[in-house]
């Protein structure tokens, strides 16, 4: 077994985005006292330490940026490096506050060496914006308390292991300030020292809780340790460092949002076929639902998308986070290419997407036969590019245009219709009479026509009294 | 370039695959009025480019001056997009003119802006084959846009414009003023890229409607039962 060990020490800190993040410290009040958490490295370089008090620490650096410890957040983090360690392996644990464990035994020939997949590690971490000390050892406490020295590797097997670690400092393995303080009483300062004390004296002393710990480090005692389960939806939210009232800025928030969306997707190989974004505000929060006509994934066009239904929804108040949730993924299918012609442009329903996102979802439809002879009943507007449902074996002479209302005609004293002089008849009747069904039934005759200017109308006549003209459709 | 009429007409199907250079063949998309493309100088409508329709009167038919292409190119893969059209365009009629609904887009949007933005993303995309645009005013930037767009995209671009456009500077490659006569359309190009303007074409009633409605004469039964 061989087991990576991840302490990233700075977290607290790099949950926090667009920060000055060398002169911020992360501060939290525990039992009435305000101690810094962790701190930039300007802050490092003038000797702020976590533990120390936000006084002192103010009294170093008067400019520091303090900032309210995010658990949740760190949480979140830790959470997706689990889900990126997934890449690497199939048994990872997130370990909060700030660590990280994977069993990497199982993945190193897959990587070509353990040098290899530590490099891929730190290549996901940094993709995040974290940086973390690796530790590697046979038992995960003692990868554990490698990384959190600092980092380090021990390439021997268990039994070796107590040799190993004879050199570390035994404060790491002490869970608390009073066993610390007795170690120390006695002289005992490395793990190798107090592994050659007599167990039952230490035990006695020290208590039960003690022994056991380093009885795991050393592999004396096995410890289990549960696999991460990934989540089901994708769940991200992301605090602005201030509250804002500018779209660009929660665009921004977005883009970083849609990128994790896209790549906890691929990890997947799945897609999405619509998201939320919610924004959140001091006392009020909304939720802006982007819908795909096919499933997607690709990050550009998820923000894309998110735009338009942000630009078309506005900022009603000053945003302070934002988040994005998935729907439950479906399996992705990409865009099929042709074979011969280059790939070139996009899928067809990108378009469809886009007008939707930002004109409303009913501003763009297609349009389909219905099977009724009324007129006004005899098209849908329909879902793009689905198959029609009906098509009639033959087509009847049709206006291409139809006008929503019907529109009134002058008549002359013999009752015949006028438009801008006499009418020129060149088709008709065509008797439609049907629809009782429904109430609303019609009953007329169709005729075509022309007008002295040269519009070919449909027209039709009532037949119910009083028997009027009306303009129901153009050919032209 | 002198090609059997037959096989101009196998190479002009969207459906089918030619290689490169395949483009140069044919330079613009038939209109499906033989007349009308040998007066064109790109032998039917320009791809990849605008076209602008200026009838004197809205429904004289210029829509129809548009079905045989917009009929073939509704049965290729991509779409054909109306943004903003005067009235309902009608399914049956539509469909008994030959189009193919299931790729038809009906776009409505709620002010001018956004209708060019509407048309500027079609004739961008190039999944739109064709896109029908009833742009009302435009300055001359927002021509120089869709233009550009109409080029990037490589789709064909009909917009139609009220008669008074017909002083204003254009940026597509074609513009027709269309008449009535007839009964029939009388087209004039008042600009056309790699042509000269001023041609002039009438086409007949017979060939733009459908049989039914081609006809010039009053047919007596009509005229009887319409009393």
């Amino acid at each position: 077994m061989h087991w990576l060990a991840l302490h990233c020490s700075g977290l607290p800190l790099e949950v926090f985005r667009g920060v000055p993040a060398t002169v911020s410290a992360v501060i939290e009040t525990t039992a009435g006292r305000t101690c810094v958490v962790a701190a930039g490295s300007a802050l490092a370089a003038v000797g702020i330490a976590p533990g120390m008090t936000l006084d002192a620490a103010r009294a170093r650096r008067p400019d520091l940026h303090a900032l309210m410890r995010d658990r949740a957040a760190e949480w979140a983090a830790l959470e997706r490096l689990a889900e990126d360690g997934l890449r690497l392996t199939d048994h990872v644990a997130p370990e909060p506050p700030q660590g990280l464990l994977l069993e990497v035994g199982g993945s190193l020939h897959l990587f070509g060496g353990l040098d290899r997949l530590l490099a891929r590690a730190g290549r996901l971490l940094a993709r995040r914006g974290h940086e973390a000390a690796e530790g590697v050892a046979p038992t995960p406490a003692a990868a554990r308390l490698l990384a959190r020295a600092g980092g380090g590797r021990i390439d021997v097997g268990v039994e070796d292991l107590p040799g190993a670690l004879a050199d570390l400092p035994v404060d790491l393995v002490a869970p608390d300030a009073d066993s610390r303080r007795r170690l120390s009483g006695w002289g005992v300062t490395r793990i190798g020292e107090c592994l050659a004390l007599p167990r039952a004296g230490l035990t006695q002393r020290l208590g039960p809780s003690f022994v056991d710990a380093l009885d795991r480090v050393t592999g004396r005692q096995p410890e289990t340790v549960p696999r991460f389960t990934p989540p089901t939806h994708f769940h991200a939210r992301l605090a602005l460092p201030q509250a804002t009232h500018t779209l660009d800025r929660v665009l921004a928030a977005v883009d970083l949002l849609s990128r994790d969306l896209a790549a906890w997707l691929r990890a997947r190989d799945a897609a999405v076929q619509g998201f939320c974004v919610g924004l959140h505000g001091e006392r009020s929060q909304t939720e802006v639902a982007v819908g795909l006509a096919v499933p997607g994934r690709e990050q550009p066009h998820l923000l894309t998308l998110a735009r338009e239904r942000l630009e078309r929804a506005g900022l009603s108040f000053a945003v302070v986070a934002v988040s994005l949730t998935s729907e439950s993924p479906t399996r992705y299918a990409p865009p099929p290419t042709d074979l011969w012609r280059e790939a070139r442009g996009e899928p067809p329903e990108r378009l469809l997407e886009r007008l939707r996102a930002r004109l409303g979802h009913e501003a763009v439809g297609g349009l389909a036969l219905r099977a009724d002879h009324r007129p006004e009943h005899a098209w849908a507007i329909a879902e793009p590019g689905q198959t029609p449902a009906y098509e009639p074996r033959r087509a009847s002479t049709r206006p291409l245009w139809l006008l929503a209302r019907p529109t009134a005609l002058r008549t002359d004293a013999d009752g015949q219709p006028r438009l801008g002089g006499p009418l020129t008849w060149l088709a008709g009747p065509e008797r439609i009479e049907t629809g009782w069904w429904d109430g609303d039934d019609i009953t007329r005759d169709y005729y075509i026509a022309r007008s002295r200017i040269g519009l070919v109308l449909w027209i039709y006549r009532d037949r119910r009294p009083p028997p009027r003209w009306y303009v129901h459709g153009l050919f032209g | 370039m002198n090609l059997d009429p037959a096989l101009e007409r196998l190479l002009a199907r969207p459906d089918i695959w030619q290689g490169k250079g395949g483009e140069n063949l044919v330079h613009g998309e038939p209109t499906g009025f033989a007349a009308l493309d040998e007066r064109l100088p790109t032998t039917g409508w320009p791809r990849g480019g605008l076209t602008e329709l200026l009838p004197t009167r809205a429904g004289i038919g210029e829509l129809r001056l548009l079905m045989p292409a917009l009929a073939r190119l509704s049965r290729g893969a991509r779409w054909v997009t109306w943004v903003d059209p005067p009235h309902i365009p009608y399914a049956a009629g539509l469909y008994a003119a030959g189009v193919d609904l299931a790729h038809t887009l009906v776009v409505r949007s709620r002010d001018g802006r956004e209708r060019l933005w509407a048309l500027e993303q079609a004739l961008r995309a190039g999944t739109c084959a064709a896109v029908l645009g009833w742009p009302g005013e435009l300055d001359t930037t927002a021509a120089r846009r869709l233009q550009l767009a109409a080029e990037a995209g490589g789709s064909l671009g009909f917009l139609f414009r009220p008669p008074e456009a017909r002083d204003e500077p254009s940026f597509a490659a074609l513009r027709l003023a269309l008449s009535s006569e007839r009964g029939g359309l009388t087209v004039e190009a008042l600009r056309q890229q790699g042509g000269w303007p001023g041609m002039q074409f009438h086409l007949a009633a017979t060939d733009l409607f459908p049989p039914m409605v081609g006809q010039e004469e009053t047919p007596a039964f009509a005229r009887g039962r319409a009393n």
